[in-house]
């Protein structure tokens, strides 16, 4: 008998037993039955664990919320503290340039520092009718801007005052 | 009236316990036959023939019908893999040289050999000659056996080569020609 024959052989007699149910398994209806029951137990476990993974999912997205939430508010203290501290150092820093000039700082005298005092001044003034537009008109995004702008140019303004006393 | 591959499976799809039930009746004689062959021992084969069953009714309607005996072919497919992962999660699969090794068959040397004596003759084998022969008889080719198996084309082709020796020595014990 060659290779091919004996394949076949086989082959024919293995389809020939696949008709009949073997007995070493148990029975056809019992077996049946488990499968219902695994099927049953599969399908609970998944409800259980999609409840559980969605409890999962709140929880965590609570919790993210929660520090979220927190860190804008940090966020917002800290920004008043540096504007507060923005603000004291930007008094503190004129006084410092009063002060030298008081005690005859001879860079007082230069035409750059009296330019850049001038730009000082104008900001002041600009501020200030800036100021009385918001409270005319409100809190118009471009009035911010404009606000924004002039402080960043008199903090650059002085601290070029600074450098050069 | 029997119904054909694409109404039962519109039928599982439909009504799922009726269709499922049906579907059942139809497939797990060749089915547990087929999960015999691959795993000896009846009570594992009970277990992943259960989980076979379960496979094919979760990957149900993704089914493509692709003409005569395309469901049981799909089918069977699914179980083989299933014996398959068993085998690996077992690491029963051992593909060595056992051809100078005496097997033992309680298989009587007086009588024809039936179907049900085959049977046995394949279980004999060692799991590795078992498994390759088996995916062979199933119609896997050499290139897809080695896939299946993680081993090469020509450690089937000589697990394969070593069934056959194998089988042709039991048969001639049994005084088939």
């Amino acid at each position: 008998m060659n290779d091919q024959q004996l394949d076949e052989f086989f082959r024919k007699r293995i389809r020939e037993k696949e008709e009949t149910f073997p007995d070493s398994i148990g029975d056809q209806d019992k077996l049946w039955q488990m499968i219902r029951k695994k099927k049953t137990q599969r399908r609970r476990w998944r409800y259980v664990s999609g409840i559980a993974a969605s409890i999962c999912l709140v929880l965590v997205s609570l919790m993210l919320w929660r520090t979220t939430n927190q860190s804008t508010e940090f966020d917002e203290d800290e920004i008043s503290d540096l504007a507060a501290i923005s603000i004291y150092t930007e008094r503190e820093a004129m006084d410092y340039i009063h002060l030298q000039c008081k005690k005859g700082n001879p860079s007082c005298e230069s035409p750059e520092f009296v330019e850049l005092e001038s730009e000082i001044e104008m900001s002041f003034t600009e501020m200030r009718e800036v100021e009385r537009q918001i409270a005319l008109f409100g809190e118009d995004p471009v009035l911010l801007k404009a606000r924004a702008r002039i402080e960043d140019q008199r903090g650059k303004i002085i601290r070029e005052i600074i450098l050069m006393l | 009236m029997k119904l054909t591959d694409q109404e039962l499976v519109k039928l599982c799809l439909q009504n799922e316990d009726a269709g499922q039930r049906l579907l059942y009746d139809r497939f797990v004689a060749a089915m547990a036959r087929l999960c015999l062959r691959y795993i000896a021992d009846p009570e594992d084969a009970k277990e992943v023939l259960i989980d076979g069953f379960l496979r094919v009714f979760k990957m149900l309607k993704k089914f493509e019908d692709r003409g005569i005996n395309s469901l049981e072919a799909w089918i069977r497919k699914i179980m083989i893999n299933q014996c398959l992962m068993h085998l690996r999660k077992k690491r029963r699969v051992l593909f060595v040289d056992v051809s100078h090794q005496h097997i033992e068959t309680d298989l009587r040397a007086d009588v024809s050999v039936s179907a049900e004596e085959i049977e046995r003759i394949i279980e004999a084998l060692p799991e590795g000659y078992r498994t390759v022969f088996n995916l062979y008889m199933d119609g896997y080719s050499h290139g897809e056996i080695s896939d299946l198996l993680g081993i090469t084309e020509s450690a089937s082709r000589s697990q394969l080569a070593h069934a056959r020796t194998r089988l042709r020595e039991m048969l001639d014990k049994q005084g088939w020609k």
